[in-house]
């Protein structure tokens, strides 16, 4: 165990809740969770930031995986396909750069999206997305119904929500009650 | 039936039905519930607060002071509903309030007899003496006497949503001023939010007849609504009330989304509250018309003459059919003029300046005042006349034209303190907050074409910046001469200033003759401008009677500063979703649902769910399960989930620099594969928190936190980290979610491991006391630590969290032949006490480490946060209270915590107290009840006997003082 040691197990936050929903498509909110994902905190080290910025956007590129700023030296790296090797690819491409801190169980990752998907996200959020999420990849740290929360735009309609995995049940809650208070249907993606 | 034929917006193809007190009746779509009584000839609709007056509607908006009405029965029952600004619907019922059996009759009407003694500061001057009933029996009559209406005691049914909004600019306010301000944001490409307190916009526009801009009113807000509706940036919120604003240009409003239906379709929410940040406020919203102290000014029949415009013009409604008008201001001629128009009968406008008629001929002018009025609803009225006549006038309908107050408190919020305008003869904020800006009627404007351009100019000039917005003193349009507040004198009835809380012109004279003088001081000595309406009626009058009983001018007396909530919110829409279980968010050990089916019983740990219990068949009660857990713990095996305590990494190559410097003891020479238990302090010397430090590799370390202290500690590194030492290379990261942590304690613990671990060897010599590896359980990454809370061998697990439920149902099936058994924190906390362990009751956040025995873990190689301060005199001193054992000398007796422990035999006084038992447990080792506790030089005292008395149980109990370790003291379990 290292300095970048990563594991990255599989897991599944919201999967009894998702059963719940229907796969139908139409207005409503499209909801989806990446059981699949490896998910890494990295921090820069002191001088290592910018350094660690361009490794991890290089590494984006090359692997796909999101790069989510939640702080001035802080992201958190999700691969929607979480395997060790891509952990340790990781490990690999910030060197010294920066530390790396496996959170592939930490987090349920719950997508949202169509049409109305920002009008519930925004909901939810003293943060206004117009501004804060105006471009794909865009992303921050804020709070829903007093629930941590890293979120992140993946597409024109389309939003990731890392949510601490013990806030799960109280996320859902509010996913639920913000959609039904608009009329807006929850669908589980197909 | 009082409805005008032809006339009003209400939509005269759909009828509805309605109760109101039991009785049916009859109205349209598009009525309020005000509305629909004056059509249906009600004009008594409830009764006044103190005196139990019969009282009739006053206005026609959401400062309505008298029609208070209950809405709904059972437990959707919403008392002090304003009947001027309920929408009527099919089914709506309705019941007045404050009165019995009825409003037309009603015996606590009696209370008027003894009005003499109800004067200001009744209360403060009858309830003094004698001290002994203050409490048994002058509270209770108080509480049972004070509030409006009644609260169902039935749980809300309702649902309250939240939402969050962001503009370039929010209009408050749909009249006039408003539309057009929007309108000009709109086409400039802005995103506007448009709130309305109303169902439908237009403000002012819909209740008067008239033009704009070559338009009829209707006309012109039906364009303006088409075109605002074509700009996809605008949102527009009808029936939302805007009731705060805050720093950071944050503005609060509640929406009345179902509140208008019969039922609620599609889950909809009964309200909505808003959080809306705007870089620009545009405050179009209006001026409330004042009335004039008179005396019988409150009679059912006397109204505001804007409100008897809108019953007219809107809802084509008469409320009389015989009317005066008593004006000050030239807006009395117009609604006379609307009234004529309408077929209504005007007797009279008594015109209280001095001056030549603005009427037409064909209605009477009298210059004069109305002194008194007559019947228990209005009949009649007494004018006199500035030539010195009198003269009785039978009326029905008396409109009341006192003049105009901006409604402005929004910038009160902020701060700011209206100022007294000599021309407008009203408050208005010169110097509105940075971005808050105040148009039309809000501004002192008086014409609607003087609104829209003030509205248009604003916008222009904070957007395009091709305007510039009039301010309310230059504005040309603003000619026609403005009258004080009016108080007639001499009138030898009761003149209200106050309708909600029958505060009357005496009241304000004698406060002011008590001392009183000052307007904050008037307001809380008499309740004028308290309740749902804040005084926004009737305070400034209330203030001129001030000013001019001091002699002095409206200037020198002011007004007092309007905080929020600026209209009245239901605490179910500030509440939204977190009520009942989901007051706050709830955070679920990765072993919950095992832990359900093992008959858990669940604390609140935080914000944690934690086990505090397993019930099983044959356990008598929760201590009988605790006892039960703790024996297996001592005798066999038990598991725990402790995944709660906090997990953080910390990396990088100054790691062990950094741990040197945050904990008390020497982390740095830990070798990896190794555990050390931790002290860290405080900057002042006092114990922070305590766990334990594991080094995984060379610059890697995991450290483990209390379970309330998770979060503390993270934000301490973080402070460390980036504000103290930023030149360490050194990342630390919470990792508390990403693993699930399960606490294997027993004399079979290692047997139980090693069936769960054949690919380990978890011998004493692989993994002694205070060691730790890794390796992989179930395909994942598991991390074994021998570390123990109980004092028997023990070992903590961890897997990736959404491993954990399959870890501890994997380890009761395997710990099935030793006899495993699952054990909660009630049972943790018998083994930890019996231990002597120091937990929560004991890191109080007042204990020094020497206190708990730990002096010898203060490093004197290194230097650490809290080191210094820890060497204060008073953190050395030898009388401190230090950690003890405490047992009862009567072992059958039970000890409580937060006893005080005193010397034995001294008198129960405070002075005497000499600490406390800050934990206790039932020790199924001893077979009795044993604590630990807080001692004044607790470490010499081993042996000695002292009392713990607890006044709150009122006991009193001898106690041995003893070592806080009761079993194991050599520590020879854990390390075998």
């Amino acid at each position: 165990m290292g300095r970048n040691c990563v594991d990255n197990p599989y897991l599944s936050t919201f999967s009894a809740q998702l059963q719940t929903l229907d796969a139908t498509v139409g207005d409503g909110v499209i909801v989806g969770e990446w059981t699949m994902a490896g998910i890494s905190t990295v921090i820069a080290t002191a001088s290592g930031h910018q350094i660690a910025k361009r490794r991890l956007e290089d590494f984006a590129d090359l692997t796909g995986a999101k790069v989510l700023q939640t702080g001035p030296t802080q992201w958190l790296i999700i691969s929607q396909y979480g395997r060790e090797k891509w952990a340790t690819k990781l490990a690999t491409a910030i060197d010294n750069s920066a530390s790396q801190f496996d959170q592939s169980a930490g987090y349920g990752l719950i997508t949202l999206s169509g049409s109305n998907s920002q009008r519930v996200l925004q909901k939810g959020l003293f943060v206004d997305l117009e501004v804060a999420l105006a471009a794909d990849g865009s992303s921050f740290s804020s709070v829903i119904a007093h629930v941590p929360v890293i979120v992140g735009r993946t597409g024109p309609d389309t939003f990731i929500i890392a949510v601490p995995r013990s806030y799960g049940s109280s996320f859902w809650h509010w996913l639920e009650s913000a959609a039904a208070a608009e009329s807006i249907k929850l669908a589980r993606q197909g | 039936m009082t409805r005008l034929e032809g006339s009003g917006l209400v939509d005269r193809t759909r009828p509805i039905s309605f109760r109101f007190d039991g009785q049916l009746m009859c109205g349209y779509v598009g009525d309020t519930l005000a509305s629909a009584l004056l059509a249906n000839g009600v004009k008594i609709v409830g009764r006044s607060f103190k005196y139990h007056r019969p009282r009739g509607i006053l206005t026609d908006g959401p400062d309505e002071p008298n029609a208070l009405v209950t809405l709904h029965h059972g437990a959707r029952a919403e008392p002090n509903s304003k009947a001027t600004i309920v929408e009527l619907f099919d089914g709506l019922e309705a019941h007045s309030q404050n009165c019995w059996p009825s409003p037309r009759f009603d015996l606590m009407a009696i209370n008027s007899l003894f009005s003499k003694l109800f004067v200001a500061g009744f209360y403060y001057k009858t309830f003094m003496w004698p001290a002994a009933l203050w409490e048994r029996i002058y509270e209770p009559l108080i509480r049972r006497a004070a509030g409006l209406g009644r609260l169902s005691a039935e749980e809300d049914p309702d649902t309250y949503d939240r939402s969050h909004a962001f503009a370039d600019l929010l209009v408050v306010g749909a009249g006039p001023a408003g539309l057009s301000a929007a309108l000009a944001a709109a086409r400039l490409g802005k995103r506007v939010i448009l709130v309305e307190n109303d169902h439908r916009l237009g403000g002012r526009l819909l209740s008067e007849r008239g033009g704009l801009a070559g338009q009829s009113n209707l006309n012109w807000v039906t364009s303006a609504i088409g075109e605002l509706a074509s700009h996809d940036r605008v949102t527009i919120l009808t029936r939302t009330s805007l009731f705060g604003a805050f720093d950071g240009r944050t503005f609060a409003a509640a929406e009345r989304v179902s509140e208008h239906l019969p039922v609620s379709t599609d889950g909809q929410p009964r309200q909505r509250y808003w959080k809306i940040v705007a870089n620009q406020a545009i405050f179009a919203t209006g001026a409330t018309e004042r009335p004039i102290a008179f005396g019988g000014n409150d009679r059912p029949g006397i109204m505001m003459a804007s409100a008897v415009q809108g019953y007219v013009n809107r809802y084509g409604v008469a409320p009389g059919r015989r009317v005066a008008i008593f004006a000050v201001c030239d807006s009395g001629y117009a609604v006379a003029a609307d009234l004529a128009a309408a077929g209504v009968e005007v007797v009279a406008i008594i015109d209280a300046r001095a001056g030549t008629d603005q009427s037409d001929a064909s209605i009477r002018v009298i210059r004069g005042e109305v002194v008194r009025t007559h019947g228990k609803s209005l009949k009649s009225i007494d004018v006199r006349c500035h030539d010195g006549t009198a003269e009785r006038i039978k009326v029905d309908l008396l409109a009341v034209a006192g003049g105009w107050n901006p409604n402005i408190g929004f910038a009160s919020h902020l701060g700011n303190r209206p100022v007294w305008s000599e021309k407008l003869q009203t408050f208005h904020q010169a110097t509105p907050p940075e971005g808050m800006h105040f148009v039309g009627a809000a501004a002192g404007l008086r014409t609607s074409e003087a609104a829209a351009a003030s509205g248009t100019d604003c916008a222009l000039r904070l957007f395009s910046g091709e305007a510039e917005v009039p301010s309310t003193d230059s504005c040309s349009l603003h000619e026609v001469p403005a009258a004080p507040p009016l108080l007639v004198a001499d009138t030898r009835q009761k003149a209200f200033i106050d309708f909600q809380h029958d505060v009357t012109v005496d009241d304000v004279l004698l406060a002011e003759q008590e001392g009183f003088s000052s307007v904050e001081h008037l307001k809380r000595y008499t309740t004028l401008g308290m309740a749902t309406d804040q005084g926004k009626i009737g305070q400034i009058l209330g203030h001129r009677v001030l000013a001019q009983r001091r002699g002095t001018s409206m200037a020198a007396v002011g007004t007092i500063a309007a905080r929020p909530p600026h209209t009245p919110v239901s605490i179910g829409t500030l509440a939204g979703i977190h009520r009942g279980l989901h007051l706050k968010p709830t955070r679920l050990t990765p072993t919950h649902d095992w832990a359900i089916e093992n008959g858990a019983s669940f604390v609140n740990a935080g914000l944690w769910k934690r086990a505090q219990w397993f019930t099983q068949p044959g356990d008598k009660d929760w201590l009988d399960s605790a006892i039960r857990e703790a024996k297996a713990v001592r005798s066999s095996v038990g598991i725990c989930d402790v995944s709660t305590l906090g997990k953080i990494e910390v990396a990088g190559p100054d790691a062990a620099h950094l741990l040197d410097r945050l904990y008390a003891n020497l982390m740095s020479t830990l070798p990896v594969g190794k555990v050390r238990y931790g002290l860290m302090l405080r900057e002042d010397g006092f114990v922070f928190d305590d766990g334990t430090v594991a080094r995984l590799a060379e610059n890697r370390f995991v450290i483990s936190t209390t379970t309330a202290n998770a979060i503390a500690v993270m934000r301490h590194i973080d402070f460390a980290t980036q504000v103290l030492w930023p030149e360490l290379d050194v990342q630390a990261c919470s990792v508390t979610e990403n693993w699930a942590q399960i606490a294997v304690a027993g004399p079979s613990s290692r047997a139980l491991l090693q069936d769960l671990l054949p690919d380990i060897d978890l011998s004493n010599d692989a993994i002694p006391y205070m060691g730790a590896l890794a390796g992989r359980w179930a395909g994942a990454p598991m991390r074994l630590f021998r570390i123990s809370f109980s004092g028997e061998l023990a070992y903590e697990i961890a897997v990736p969290t959404h491993l954990g439920d399959a870890l501890v149902r994997r380890l009761a099936e395997l710990g099935r032949p030793y006899g495993c058994t699952a054990y909660g924190l009630e049972a943790l906390g018998i083994l930890r006490i019996e231990k002597g362990h120091a937990a929560g009751g004991e890191l109080n956040g007042q204990v020094t480490a020497s206190d708990l025995g730990l002096e010898r873990m203060l490093s004197k190689k290194k230097d650490f946060i809290g080191r210094a301060m820890a060497e204060r005199p008073a953190l050395l001193a030898s009388d401190r209270h230090t950690l003890v054992g405490l047992r009862p000398v009567n072992p059958a007796r039970q000890i409580t915590g937060g006893s005080h422990l005193l010397p034995r035999g001294a008198p129960a006084f405070a002075s005497y107290d000499q600490g406390h038992i800050t934990s206790v447990a039932f020790s199924p080792v001893l077979g009795q009840w044993i604590g630990l506790g807080l001692l004044a030089r607790g470490a010499e005292r081993e042996g000695e006997i002292v009392t713990a008395i607890s006044p709150v149980r009122g006991t009193s109990i001898d106690v041995m003082v003893s070592s806080p370790v009761f079993v194991d003291a050599d520590g020879e379990k854990l390390r075998g």
